[in-house]
């Protein structure tokens, strides 16, 4: 198994034909014991959104819209009124005086836009007469307004008054957007991202206007991201990775992720050909501010952006496209995939530093923008320094269809959302088994004995 | 049990001694009690019959007193005890407490007197034949008096039995005999109805031939005597229904109803009616009917006084009473003491199923009312018990009775000779505030009238009579049935046709005369026919009609009814192909329906009555078809008895349970990996029985069922067969779950949902002799669960093994309690030595888990799991 990860060439063969994992029944380090199925979704459940401590938000197919308790796993409300899918939704906080109010903005594709009271159900706010569903949805907390992507761009306010839109000519739409200093914005259009600059004027209107297009992707662009102050990345179906300045919009390192598909038996150089491009596709993204986690295709990848090196990746993570990841500290790593399974990731050190890495795996990365005309190359990285693996700590199995999405809720537990209509909450069983010695001395206390 | 002297644990009087003293203590100190004389030998007993058992007994107005009915009917049971002279006995008291004499005839016409039951207790010391007697008395038109006196007898050796129990004999009788007595008023009712019609008829029939003789100008003379008597007669007969069906059933309703006053129902009735001179005997008239055919000799067998619902009903209510009372004293006694301490163990006493849940609702209000008078529960008990022995003690009496050998010869001979229209089939029980009797007459009317003048005016009759019986009671619930049998549409437009035709000619009349004189007692007069099957169809055709008439309450019981028994007609009929002794299963049933019927039906009885009495309970867990035939099969040595069995649980949960640990020993001296699959039980692990026999699979799964903590109230966490793909949250209800193997492809993919959740689950395969769990190791189970155990009998085993799961819970309610305290639970408890292993703590700590879930819980049940290894069992035994 090490040897492969380390990618001997000889040792491949025969072992990249069963790439599937098998951590096995013993888990120690897997403190998820207990788990919850929460139903009430009757169509796939695609997003999940954290509300405030103890409360998450999860969307889908059939249009509603559910709030949930995780620390009881009790169904608080339900947000009925979409008549058609769920296509984003996101919080936002209205700010008063001395409150943080948290509410819910909801797109569906009944070209609709809500804005909900989490905690009575009430639809405060709707839109009803879009021209287009909206695919995305960015709230700037700093100007009170968020903005909604789709066909057309609209700035609204908080009291979802319409501010401003732009129509945007392409097939695709806008399906990510990302907040850039300078009251700019970053949107994904297919294989473009448009930047654009919003102009508050004295009058308190506002106004949006195109102001950049960075057109380095060869490929869709499945995943936008912003890193840190500085930077933020952007991920393709044919796996470019790019790693922009959020104030220059300069390309700082440019990565083609090539799982190889061609092994030991052929080390022929058409590579590109024999790959499938769900293979290599940027699905997701997340990072932590250092490190950025990509999921491509059914693997995983971890960049470091500080010091611009590859930390650790593995191609066969899961036996399916992973949809969802997340880095839960620096060395921790969650991912779901379409296999309906879960698993949680450690970077730790390679155990033989001595034996040198190959690139074997990923054909060809390089830094710098030259390299992209060149093509895929087969020009090896033969030293990777500081080279670390990606080692299997848990997974979790229940979902009987893709999972969609998870949220951490840190100690507090683990929701995830998928295919199968279901939601479960997974929890560390120690923990809820003090809790809930503590719920039954408080009741005994309140009856007045046994 | 008693009339055998073979079986003799006790050597000595020692043992029984002390139990006795123990009785004692709590009454007198013992250095004030007498000394107890020499006690009789306890386990001789000059009774003739083995068993207590249920004797229903008639004074039969031709033989009289005779034994009807027995439950159980056993002749092994009975012995060669003499019913018949025991039913002399019995029936000889002087049972008519509030008979007809005791209030003065406030209004003419006949009266109905709905007595009160009365309850003695008698006994015959020299036979050691000691009985709890309920009298009560029937009505039928063809009788003398038109009542029929019978009573119902509890039978027993023991007579401190008799009073020990005699509050649950009590409820248990009055219920049965209520059931009874509603049949019979319907049965009498339609009686009734039938009567009358027939003397409409006729009234209308010596009209039509006196107009006819006064168009003829002849003058009979004896006519209009005739007509004056029928008149009478028919005044009698609609007061008499107007009397049965106004009888107050509301006051059922009520729990401190006033005994039923007869005056209340006639101060209306000299109102609307003129007074007329009271010189009616319904029996003369009875014989002067056309249907008095029927010899004088053969009155109606009990089976034909009653519909048969409440007849069935009432059977099921006694068999009960009979199940519940079952075994000696000690057993009645131990078992209640059992199940009153684990119901006050509320904490636990949902982990391993002692006593039944539901019988916690019924207990609430008289828990309630203890602590209302603030007393403690077993301090009311106690002394209510006491008085009722003591008011016992004072109306038991020995009745010297001589007995007229000869009678009993005919009483069998009677009873041969029923007659035969019992066959009728209930199609509908309605109420009697729902009672559709205007729309029932109105479309007989309507669709009469024009053909048929003379039935317009029966039916205009009719009516009469019915708007009265609505109006005087709009509130009671009721009892009127119709019956439909070999009644056919086609034959009822014949039989109107023809009258249409014959109508307007002259000497039709004569034809219709002999008709009407020729009747014979099972076939109906046209109208009549025509009426039945309309209120039959009517309401058949209807029901979302009738369901909304009904009174709210008797709505939802009635619907439930038919409800139900479509379920149990849907459950039994596709398992009937293998299942050659449906007639038994179905049975169990059929009494869970009724007793379930019955708490709905019956009216609150008063708490004071109830003490310490457990309604029938359908049994905790839902049993199959299979199931029962094994029970049944277990019958042959159901003369020994248990704890388990009796007071707090049914019999039938006894012997469940009891063949459930016979199963469950099997399993644990079989296989060489019994320890670990019950580890699993025990540590919430859901477990999943795979086998090719489903009915090997199902038993398995029962016998398993009994080390599952929490089974849920009726078995929620059992599935003994799974027949669609296995889901995670089905982990979530069923903790123990069995699966066919078949080579069907729905097989293939149950099994293949059930390999991909194999993290959380533990596999027995019975085919091929495996279980694939994680390994236990520890000492918590060594006792439950050692292959090599001497146990030979499942109910010594199941003893043992109640014992021990009891153990279990109170340690995992003290390792609750304790894990709250500060530091770790692990190091409280490993300090504390009680739990040698990880594993051992691992069931200590589910146990608790599902004690703070149910207390405490909130939101959706969780699965609780480790991430461990799991091996491959091999079993080492030889089988």
């Amino acid at each position: 198994m090490l040897r492969w990860i380390l990618g001997g060439r000889e040792a491949q063969g025969s072992l990249e034909k069963s790439p599937v994992l098998c951590i096995g029944e013993e888990q120690p380090k897997n403190c998820f014991t207990e788990l919850q199925v929460l139903k009430g979704h009757f169509d796939i459940v695609r997003f999940l959104v954290q509300i405030d401590d103890f409360r998450c938000a999860s969307a889908g197919d059939d249009g509603l819209v559910l709030i949930w308790n995780i620390e009881t796993g009790e169904r608080l409300q339900e947000l009925r009124g979409h008549s058609q899918q769920i296509t984003a939704i996101t919080t936002f906080v209205c700010r008063s005086d001395v409150t943080a109010h948290p509410s819910l903005i909801t797109a569906s594709s009944d070209r609709t836009l809500s804005l909900w009271d989490p905690d009575t159900a009430n639809r405060i706010q709707t839109i009803s007469d879009l021209q287009s569903s909206v695919k995305c949805l960015l709230v700037l907390e700093r100007l009170s307004l968020w903005v909604s992507g789709g066909e057309e761009l609209c700035v609204w306010n908080k009291d979802f008054q319409l501010q401003c839109h732009r129509q945007q000519h392409s097939d695709t739409g806008i399906t990510a957007l990302i907040e850039l200093p300078k009251n700019c914005l970053a949107a994904a259009m297919d294989k473009e991202i448009v930047i654009h600059r919003l102009t508050l004027s004295t009058d308190s209107s506002v106004s949006v206007s195109e102001i950049h297009r960075l057109s380095e992707h060869q490929d869709q662009i499945r995943a936008l991201i912003s890193v840190n102050d500085g930077l933020f990345a952007s991920g393709s179906h044919a796996g470019e990775l790019i790693l922009w300045d959020s104030i220059s919009w300069t390309t700082q390192a440019t990565m083609h992720i090539l799982w190889e598909e061609s092994q030991a038996s052929t080390q022929t150089e058409i590579r590109l050909g024999a790959q499938k491009p769900s293979e290599m596709s940027i699905q997701h993204l997340s990072t932590n501010g250092k490190l950025l986690l990509a999921a491509v295709g059914s693997g995983l990848y971890v960049y470091n952006v500080v010091s611009r090196t590859v930390v650790a990746y593995r191609k066969a993570a899961h036996d399916s496209n992973v949809l969802h990841t997340t880095l839960l500290s620096d060395s921790e790593v969650m991912s779901c995939s379409e296999d309906g399974s879960v698993r949680m990731w450690e970077i730790q050190d390679l155990p033989l530093p001595a034996e040198p890495a190959s690139a074997g795996f990923f054909g060809m990365w390089t830094f710098g923008r030259s390299s992209k005309q060149s093509g895929p190359q087969s020009k090896k990285v033969v030293d990777i320094p500081n080279l670390r693996t990606l080692e299997l700590t848990g997974d979790l199995i229940g979902h009987s269809g893709a999972v969609q999405m998870f949220i951490s809720f840190k100690e507090k537990g683990l929701v995830t959302c998928s295919t199968d209509h279901l939601l479960i909450l997974w929890k560390n069983g120690d923990t809820q088994s003090r809790l809930r010695s503590l719920a039954l001395f408080h009741k005994l206390e309140e009856n007045g004995g046994l | 049990m008693i009339g055998s002297p073979d079986l003799l644990p006790f050597t000595g009087s020692e043992g029984f001694e002390e139990e006795r003293a123990k009785q004692e203590a709590w009454s007198l100190p013992e250095e004030f009690s007498v000394p107890l004389g020499p006690s009789a030998q306890p386990w001789s007993s000059r009774a003739q019959f083995h068993r207590d058992f249920i004797l229903v007994a008639e004074f039969s107005e031709q033989v009289g007193p005779r034994p009807v009915l027995t439950i159980p009917n056993e002749q092994k049971v009975i012995g060669s005890f003499d019913l018949n002279h025991f039913s002399v006995r019995i029936m000889s008291v002087d049972y008519q407490a509030s008979g007809p004499g005791h209030t003065p005839p406030s209004s003419p016409g006949p009266r109905l007197s709905f007595s009160e039951d009365s309850r003695v207790m008698l006994g015959d010391s020299a036979e050691d034949a000691f009985a709890y007697v309920q009298h009560l008395t029937l009505y039928d038109l063809e009788a003398r008096g038109m009542v029929r006196p019978f009573c119902i007898a509890y039978v027993c050796s023991d007579q401190v039995k008799l009073m020990e129990n005699f509050s649950e004999l009590s409820t248990g009788f009055s219920q049965a005999s209520d059931s009874l007595k509603t049949g019979n008023r319907q049965a009498f009712s339609t009686e009734l109805q039938r009567k009358l019609q027939e003397l409409e008829f006729r009234r209308l029939t010596l009209l039509q031939n006196k107009e006819l003789q006064e168009v003829k100008d002849e003058s009979a003379e004896g006519k209009p005597e005739e007509l004056d008597v029928l008149e009478y007669s028919i005044l009698n007969h609609r007061e008499l229904l107007r009397q049965v069906t106004s009888y107050p059933n509301r006051k059922l309703q009520q729990p401190d109803f006033l005994p039923y006053d007869p005056a209340d129902s006639l101060t209306d009735l000299t109102a609307l009616q003129p007074p007329e001179p009271c010189s009616y005997l319904p029996t003369s008239s009875s014989s002067s009917s056309p249907s008095s055919y029927r010899s004088e000799n053969l009155l109606k067998p009990l089976e034909e006084l009653c519909n048969s619902y409440f007849f069935s009903l009432m059977k099921e209510q006694l068999v009960d009473t009979e199940r519940r009372l079952r075994g000696d004293r000690s057993v009645l006694r131990t078992c209640h003491v059992t199940h009153s301490l684990s119901r006050r163990l509320k904490l636990t006493n949902f982990l391993f199923e002692l006593w039944s849940p539901r019988e916690a609702e019924e207990e609430e209000g008289e828990r309630a009312e203890m602590e209302a008078q603030g007393v403690s529960g077993s301090k009311t008990e106690v002394q209510s018990e006491r008085q009722s022995a003591e008011v016992l003690i004072s109306c038991l009496e020995e009745i010297p009775i001589k007995l007229v050998a000869e009678k009993a010869d005919f009483s069998a001979a009677a009873e041969m000779t029923g007659s035969m229209s019992s066959g009728d089939s209930i199609e509908v029980l309605g109420t009697e505030k729902s009672y559709q009797t205007q729309r029932v007459i109105a479309e007989t009317s309507t669709g009469t009238a024009d053909v048929c003048v003379r039935c317009a005016a029966i039916d205009a009759g009719v009516r009469r009579v019915r708007d009265y019986a609505k109006r005087a009671n709009s509130e009671d619930s009721i009892e009127v049935l119709s019956t439909s049998e070999s009644i056919f549409p086609d034959d009822l437009t014949a039989i109107t046709e023809e009258e249409a035709e014959h109508h307007p000619l002259t000497n039709g009349f004569k034809d219709e005369e002999e008709l009407a004189n020729g009747w014979k007692s099972d076939e109906l007069p046209p109208e009549r026919m025509k009426m039945t099957w309309a209120t039959s169809e009517n309401e058949r055709d209807d029901p979302v009609n009738k369901g909304e008439s009904l009174g709210e309450p008797a709505a939802d019981v009635d619907d439930s009814v038919t409800k139900r028994i479509k379920d149990i007609q849907e459950d039994v009929a596709p398992e009937k192909a293998h299942e050659p002794s449906e007639g038994v299963d179905l049975f169990p049933r059929r009494l869970r329906l009724f007793s379930q019927l019955h708490v709905k039906l019956a009216p609150p009885t008063p708490v004071a009555e109830m003490g310490r009495r457990s309604p029938p309970c359908p049994p905790l867990r839902l049993l199959s078809v299979d199931e029962m035939s094994d029970c049944s099969s277990f019958t042959g040595s159901s003369d020994t008895f248990s704890p388990t069995q009796g007071n707090h649980s049914s019999t039938q949960l006894g012997r469940r349970r009891r063949k459930a640990g016979l199963r469950a020993l099997r399993f644990i001296k079989h296989h060489s990996f019994s320890q670990h699959a019950i580890f699993c039980l025990l540590s919430g692990r859901p477990l999943v029985v795979v086998g090719g026999d489903e009915s090997l699979v199902r038993k398995q799964v029962d016998g398993l069922s009994l080390f599952l903590p929490s089974p849920g109230s009726d078995g929620s966490a059992v599935m003994p067969c799974l027949t669609t793909p296995l889901q995670l949250s089905d982990l979530l209800t069923w903790r123990l779950i069995g699966i066919q193997r078949s080579s069907s492809s729905l097989s293939s993919t149950i099994l293949l949902s059930v390999t991909r959740y194999s993290r959380y689950l533990a596999l027995l395969d019975l085919d091929q002799k495996t279980l694939q769990s994680p390994t236990y190791s520890g000492s918590l189970l060594s006792q439950l669960a050692e292959p090599h155990t001497g146990f030979r009998g499942g109910l010594t085993y199941l003893l043992h093994l109640e014992s021990c799961l009891a153990a279990l819970a109170s340690k995992a309610l003290l390792h609750t309690l304790l894990a709250g305290g500060v530091g770790t639970e692990r190091d409280c408890l490993h300090a504390q030595g009680s739990f040698s292993s990880e594993c051992d703590y691992r069931v200590m700590h589910h146990l608790s888990d599902l004690i703070k879930q149910r207390h405490a819980g909130r939101g959706p049940p969780f699965l609780k799991f480790s991430y461990c290894s799991v091996q491959l069992h091999k079993n080492t035994f030889a089988t």
